[in-house]
């Protein structure tokens, strides 16, 4: 369904001129550059990628692009795993050129800026002002906020304080026919817009200007390591944590295979290689509050058979413990070319079931499988690494993680719990949408994008649309 | 108007689809969980159809390890807070009374106490089943905790009323019961400047400040702190000494507050029906905001409620419906609150935020709310609204 063809004539020349010099690509050397996103399995060339360095300048963009009837991507900083910021045919509209935190206000406590700006950029801005920004996307440091909110992202810290529409105040969006549009959370009386702007991937328009919410920092933070012997046994755990009446601001899985290359690696951090699996476990708040919680969170983690429980010494071994899960996916990079890095979720009691179910599908696909995951969202990442040189390897990673996929949706899971639909999941959509809620979502997107020219081909499966009256 | 209590999915789409259809209405259906023995005002009059889900009233799952649970949308909140109590969890939300439906909560949103700490409705609903207004039965939402598959359906079905569908069923996310959790009552002087005030206090897992504006009064708080014993109890002497600092009375509610909350005394819905404006000023203009409504509210002729949720910025004012009822369109008040010129067009809904939800009361009143909103948003919503209900529906539903 490739949307490739010639730019229309005068096209080029027009965004040229609506734009700041140098801000249009066209050459195919230049263009290799957006040809993937942090999906490097799935890839496409766009005819041109340009970067809009304001609003106005965005607006004109999409105006000129639908009076041109020329189809668009709209794209951060190409961090998504889910191949939704890649443009077969088109034009890509990079935001990065936005990328400014134009206004902190610590009364309201709330940010406004532009797309472009990296997650951590709104943390260094709050900052002076004992603020911050709770969703904490493992990419911070290189993802937009335009992309996290497309894509709705989540982040280890989201388990108490929610994702990113959860600290999305109000958007603007330049919607496909080049119209920008304020929308909220139905604070005005009308439909909660905002709710599905976010997340919608760039289906219905592109997002020009964001309010997000700011959280005080915590007055105190701690973490504890839980090691165990079994996977099951530590997927226990993480259940059993919730029903000693914590909420731990953060509860991540790390298996044996994560391990063994995280220590192996720069960002080692003293994991016991002998480990199953281990279970990072922080907590924040007052400072009596995180010793209670992580007290009854050990006593839980040691009750459902952790061989071993170690709290954080200090700061810098509790960052020593985050690096080493947050770095896990590059480490990765020390067993094998690739990784398969897939993103489902399942209700959490399911996780000791599920978790020698994934590594028996792997080891059947001959595959091996890093679990690190936000186990205290029954958010699971069961990566697969490959070569994707090796023809039969690919094929048979999406074997592999199809077959993951069903798994997790016949446990009452969904397909993705944070990293989006894209062209990577168009395919399992059928699983936990029926045709009614299918085609009432393509009449969503239909309405709002009539002439189609709003990140084509992702999110939604290409499916008739229902009969109209 | 004659009600139809339909005992199932099935039912009401055939009941969407039979008889809505047949008969041709010049005003909407009305649905309702369990209030419809007092319609609203200005309904009762009309050539409408009711619809309630009182029947549908089932727990339908209960996963306590998962912290989840499945109801049917006419379960009574009462009856809710109880199941997932007796499993020693919390939903912890206020802001309707006891006798109100799930459904009816989840479909007007209400703001609470809790919203600061635990998140607003959007943030419970997990999935949901919804009727459409041409019959067709749809989920959406999985039972999980993060889901970013398709459109976020279910953000939009919170506070829609019923302009999606008939929401029959609704997945919630709980929490673990907290293992400590004690109320307190504020009161004094100090109070008069809630937000400024409450803004400095000790941190609050729920914060309600209320008042009758314009009557000089110098309004009440009501306070919940929610954990661990040891952290209740260090944050309980650190509140004492911070109300004793500032002239603040304080007395403990006895007794555990149940869940959802109830309504406090003096609550104008506990009389009955009532009317409930929701005004978002955010916390950044909550104080010019709440000094605006004040002036406003007492060349008022009616007896307004005030709610106060200061860490959320979110005002509820509320009054007998009766006295709502006899206006033919929004009090001249809330106009000028929404159009205060001093806060320029940042004052409307735009990305400053503050913003105007008629929570109940008459239609004169829901149809002054649509004008205040951008034709650019009417126009998304309306294109979405007939998304789900297939056909332009003739008439607009409301969930009152």
């Amino acid at each position: 369904m490739s949307s490739k063809r010639a730019l229309p004539a005068g096209l080029l020349p027009a965004l040229r001129a609506a734009l700041h010099p140098g801000a249009v690509i066209e050459d195919r050397d230049r263009l290799l550059v957006y040809e993937a996103d942090a999906l490097t399995t799935s890839s496409g060339l766009p005819d041109a990628v340009v970067f809009p360095a304001g609003r106005d300048e965005l607006t004109r963009v999409i105006q000129l692009l639908h009076e041109a009837r020329v189809p668009f991507v709209p794209r951060g900083a190409g961090t998504g795993l889910a191949g939704g910021a890649v443009a077969d045919g088109g034009v890509l509209v990079c935001t990065t050129r936005m990328h400014r935190v134009l206004e902190v206000d610590p009364l309201g406590r709330t940010a406004l800026v532009e797309p472009g700006a990296l997650t951590d950029a709104i943390n260094e801005a709050a900052a002076p002002h004992g603020l911050r920004y709770l969703p904490d996307p493992a990419s911070s440091a290189a993802c937009t906020i335009g992309g996290n909110v497309a894509m709705n992202a989540g982040g280890p810290h989201c388990l108490k304080y929610g994702v990113t529409t959860d600290h999305v105040v109000a958007l603007e969006v330049i919607l496909p026919d080049g119209t920008p549009l304020v929308v909220n959370h139905g604070e005005d009386g009308g439909l909660d817009l905002a709710g599905v702007f976010t997340g919608s991937e760039g289906t219905l328009g592109v997002i020009s200007r964001i309010r997000v919410c700011l959280a005080p920092a915590a007055t105190a933070v701690q973490a504890f390591l839980a090691l165990f012997d079994s996977v099951a046994d530590a997927g226990r755990a993480v259940s059993t944590i919730f029903e000693a009446g914590v909420v731990p601001v953060a509860l991540e899985l790390v298996d044996r295979e994560t391990i063994a290359v995280v220590e192996a690696s720069v960002f080692a951090a003293g994991l016991p290689l002998d480990t199953e699996a281990a279970l990072v476990v922080e907590c924040e708040g007052d400072p009596e509050e995180v010793e209670e919680d992580l007290a009854e969170a050990e006593q839980a983690a040691l009750a459902c058979g952790a061989r071993e429980v170690r709290r954080a010494r200090d700061e810098q071994e509790r960052l020593a413990i985050w690096q080493a899960r947050k770095k896990a996916y590059g480490a990765l990079g020390r067993l094998a070319p690739d990784v398969f890095v897939q993103d489902a979720a399942v209700p959490r009691s399911a996780l000791p079931d599920l978790l020698p179910r994934f590594a028996e599908i792997a080891s059947r696909h001959g595959l091996r499988l890093a679990n690190f995951f936000h186990a205290g969202d029954g958010n699971v990442h069961p990566n697969l690494l490959f070569d994707r040189r090796d023809a039969d390897q690919v094929d048979r990673v999406h074997k592999a993680g199809s077959e993951i996929m069903a798994l997790c949706v016949e446990a009452g899971g969904t397909i993705t719990g944070e990293h989006g639909v894209g062209t990577d999941k168009v395919r399992h959509m059928a699983l936990v949408f029926g045709p009614e809620e299918l085609s009432v979502m393509r009449d969503m997107k239909g309405s709002t994008d009539r002439s189609g020219l709003a990140n084509p081909g992702k999110l939604l499966p290409d499916l008739p649309t229902k009969v109209s009256a | 108007m004659r009600v139809h209590r339909p005992g199932s999915e099935a039912e009401i789409a055939e009941w969407v689809t039979t008889t809505l259809h047949r008969r041709s209405l010049d005003g909407a259906p009305v649905v309702t969980g369990l209030s419809l023995g007092r319609p609203p005002s200005g309904l009762d009059s009309l050539p409408r159809l009711g619809l309630s889900t009182t029947n549908l009233s089932s727990m339908l799952d209960f996963q306590p390890r998962d912290l989840m649970i499945t109801v049917g949308a006419g379960m009574r909140l009462s009856t809710l807070a109880r199941l997932v109590e007796e499993q020693g969890l919390w939903l912890p939300l206020a802001g309707m009374p006891e006798d109100r439906s799930v459904g009816g909560w989840v479909a007007s949103a209400p703001a609470g106490e809790f919203d600061g700490s635990f998140g607003p409705v959007r943030r419970h609903v997990l999935a949901c089943t919804l009727v459409l207004w041409d019959g067709r039965i749809t989920r959406w939402g999985r039972p999980v905790m993060k889901n970013v598959a398709g459109y976020d359906v279910n953000k939009l079905v919170c506070g829609s009323r019923a302009r999606l569908g008939i929401l029959t069923s609704v997945t919630l996310r709980l929490w673990p019961g907290p293992r400590e959790v004690r109320r307190f009552e504020l009161s004094g002087e100090p109070l008069r400047e809630a937000a400024p005030v409450l803004a400095e206090a000790p941190r609050l897992e729920g914060v309600v400040w209320r008042a009758r504006p314009g009557l000089d009064q110098a309004g009440a708080a009501s306070v919940v702190l929610a954990g661990g014993p040891a952290s209740v109890s260090t944050r309980t002497r650190v509140l004492h000494d911070w109300a004793l600092g500032r002239g603040i009375t304080i007395r403990e509610e006895s007794g555990k507050p149940t869940n959802p909350c109830p309504p406090p005394e003096g609550r104008a819905q506990r009389s009955g029906s009532s009317a409930a404006y929701r005004i978002t000023f955010g916390r950044r203009y909550l104080t010019t905001g709440l000094r605006d409504l004040d002036r406003l509210l007492s060349s008022d002729g009616d007896s307004w409620h005030m709610e106060v949720f200061p860490a959320t910025g979110v005002v509820r004012l509320l009054a007998e419906e009766r006295q709502a009822a006899r206006r033919s369109q929004a009090p001249a008040w809330l106009t000028a609150v929404v159009e205060a010129p001093a806060r320029g067009p940042g004052y409307r809904p735009t990305l400053e935020q503050p913003a105007v939800r008629i929570e109940r009361g008459g239609l004169a009143a829901h149809e002054a709310a649509r004008r205040m909103r951008s034709a650019g948003s009417r126009d998304i919503e309306k294109r979405w609204i007939t998304a789900f209900a297939g056909v332009e529906a003739p008439w607009q539903s409301d969930y009152l």
